[in-house]
């Protein structure tokens, strides 16, 4: 991978459950790999029968070799890891009926290359470029409205990626340029931005559909995320939300990529 | 707003099966199975699919509560058999646990290669056909009434129960309404208790689904149950709308459904909103 001429780094990363008193069942996986070149975030589906385990695999997976233009090897490679990794002679009979119901995770893969910035997306999981403390480029959805949709997501099952927008998935990730549509996602290259305050947030659903809804207070949750710089600052900002009902209870994951010199001052 | 509490372990909703075991559930249907057999077969695959949904690596998790209470010529009583049988509802894992026998059946999948190969699967059975005597209504809902009040004070936060009620003919114990009405005042602060009525008829055709008015309904017993039925929640109007040309206005009641109806009917009413 050709690195980038200026140097972006992780100024923070976090995630917070959807239900404290399980913060282990917290299906959202990131990964920070290549130097801090490659970033990966998958969000496993809550109704499948170990979407955390799928999600982990998923971020392993593209950090060893990002999904590219051998896709359907790179699929059936992460589908082998997750099966050889559950455990099914001693499931019981709703685990084996689960387990053959599939799991499912979105993923996301972010990779700061020399010129520009290459995005990867299959399913819900949002980048935001951030230019002038405003959000320039949202991908793969470009509104709220858009998490209404039922997403889709990549599956341990491979007879569940004979759709339509697989097929498009797969020319996408061969073709040199962009061939999904910009709904559905699949791939995106963004150029560096000129200002060195510039951002790119990796967010969870929950949280992109809470930061692109567009009202009043629109700039005033976004300048709430970009200043995140600690756990706490992340649990307390998503439990306020949810206390107002205003963010989906869904585990909440957050990472803000910006130039090493980029502070928070808001 | 009603029916928004969120499911979960610690916030469970429940699922009360009620259904009817008279005499007449032995008339068969045009598949050749009779009443009793089909709603037995639906039932076990509904309690089969809610419990896989809620089913992760780490073992069963809690999000329902389930039972069944059956009534016609043996009384009133829970429908599980077993060592189910000690109570009506059950947490979920309990049921899980506990089936009376797990059957093989086979079923052919997608191979992800565009072929089909069989794949044995293991289906649980909780409950069999039974079919006798007559149609004691009344106190089956008499009974609903006192377990889902006790349901209700111990689960204040959670979604209210949802009560599937499967008959096919007319209470033999007295009029129905006023117990079926009162049902319906029982609630949780996420709103009331939900009744949906499924009458269910050995012929083919001419039933009416999830109907906005009792005006077509040809008889008192299939307007009583009618006016007893509740209206859909939010999130269950845009499950049925994918298939049917429900409204607000339209009561969650099936007439003479026959089996494409029974099976939509199950499946539609116990969709739980997102599981967390």
């Amino acid at each position: 991978m050709s690195k980038p001429t200026r140097k972006w780094h992780s100024l923070f990363e976090g995630t917070v459950p959807k239900d404290h008193a399980f913060p282990e069942s917290n299906e959202d996986k990131v990964r920070i790999c290549d130097d801090e070149h490659l970033y990966v975030m998958s969000d496993g589906a809550s109704e499948s029968y170990n979407s955390a385990l799928w999600a982990e695999v998923l971020v392993e997976s593209a950090c060893s070799e990002p999904p590219h233009s051998q896709f359907v090897r790179w699929l059936k490679r992460a589908i082998a890891t997750y099966e050889d990794r559950s455990d099914r002679k001693d499931m019981s009979w709703s685990q084996e009926a689960a387990f053959n119901r599939g799991s499912f995770a979105s993923l996301l893969v972010v990779e700061l290359l020399r010129d520009h910035i290459k995005l990867t997306s299959i399913g819900d999981t949002e980048a935001l470029l951030i230019k002038n403390g405003k959000i320039s480029q949202a991908f793969p959805y470009k509104e709220a409205h858009d998490f209404q949709r039922r997403p889709n997501l990549l599956s341990t099952l491979l007879s569940r990626h004979n759709t339509p927008y697989f097929q498009q998935v797969l020319r996408s990730l061969v073709a040199k340029k962009i061939s999904c549509s910009s709904q559905s996602g699949c791939k995106a290259w963004w150029h560096y931005p000129s200002s060195s305050d510039s951002l790119l947030l990796c967010v969870t659903d929950a949280l992109a559909e809470w930061l692109l809804r567009k009202d009043g207070s629109t700039q005033a949750r976004l300048n709430k995320v970009i200043a995140v710089r600690n756990q706490e600052d992340l649990t307390r900002l998503v439990e306020e939300a949810r206390r107002e009902d205003k963010m989906r209870k869904d585990d909440s994951s957050l990472i803000i990529l910006g130039e090493e010199h980029a502070t928070s001052d808001t | 707003m009603p029916y928004s509490a969120e499911i979960s372990r610690s916030q469970p909703t429940a699922f009360l099966f009620v259904i009817d075991q008279s005499g007449s559930m032995d008339e068969k249907m045009p598949s050749g199975k009779t009443k009793a057999d089909f709603v037995a077969d639906v039932l076990n695959k509904t309690i089969y699919q809610l419990t896989i949904r809620s089913t992760k690596a780490d073992g069963v998790r809690n999000y329902f509560d389930l039972g069944v209470l059956a009534y016609g010529g043996n009384g009133v009583g829970s429908g599980f058999g077993g060592s189910l049988s000690t109570s009506v509802i059950h947490p979920l894992s309990a049921v899980e646990q506990n089936p009376l026998r797990i059957d093989t059946r086979t079923k052919r999948v997608d191979d992800g290669a565009g072929g089909l190969v069989d794949q044995t699967v293991k289906f649980p059975v909780w409950f069999d056909p039974k079919s006798s005597g007559g149609t004691p209504m009344c106190e089956a809902m008499r009974q609903t009434a006192v377990l889902l009040v006790d349901w209700c004070n111990s689960h204040e936060r959670s979604y209210p129960p949802t009560v599937i009620h499967v008959t096919d003919g007319q209470s033999t114990d007295g009029d129905a309404e006023e117990i079926a009405m009162q049902l319906q005042q029982i609630s949780t602060n996420d709103g009331t208790v939900l009744l949906f009525n499924l009458h269910i008829d050995a012929s083919e055709g001419a039933g009416l689904i999830f109907p906005s008015s009792e005006a077509s309904l040809p008889d008192a017993q299939s307007k009583m149950l009618f006016r007893c039925s509740s209206q859909f929640p939010p999130h269950l109007l845009k499950v049925a709308q994918e298939k049917y040309p429900v409204s607000a206005e339209s009561k969650f009641f099936g007439y003479r459904v026959g089996i494409e109806g029974i099976v939509d009917f199950f499946d539609i009413g116990t969709r739980a909103s997102e599981l967390r």
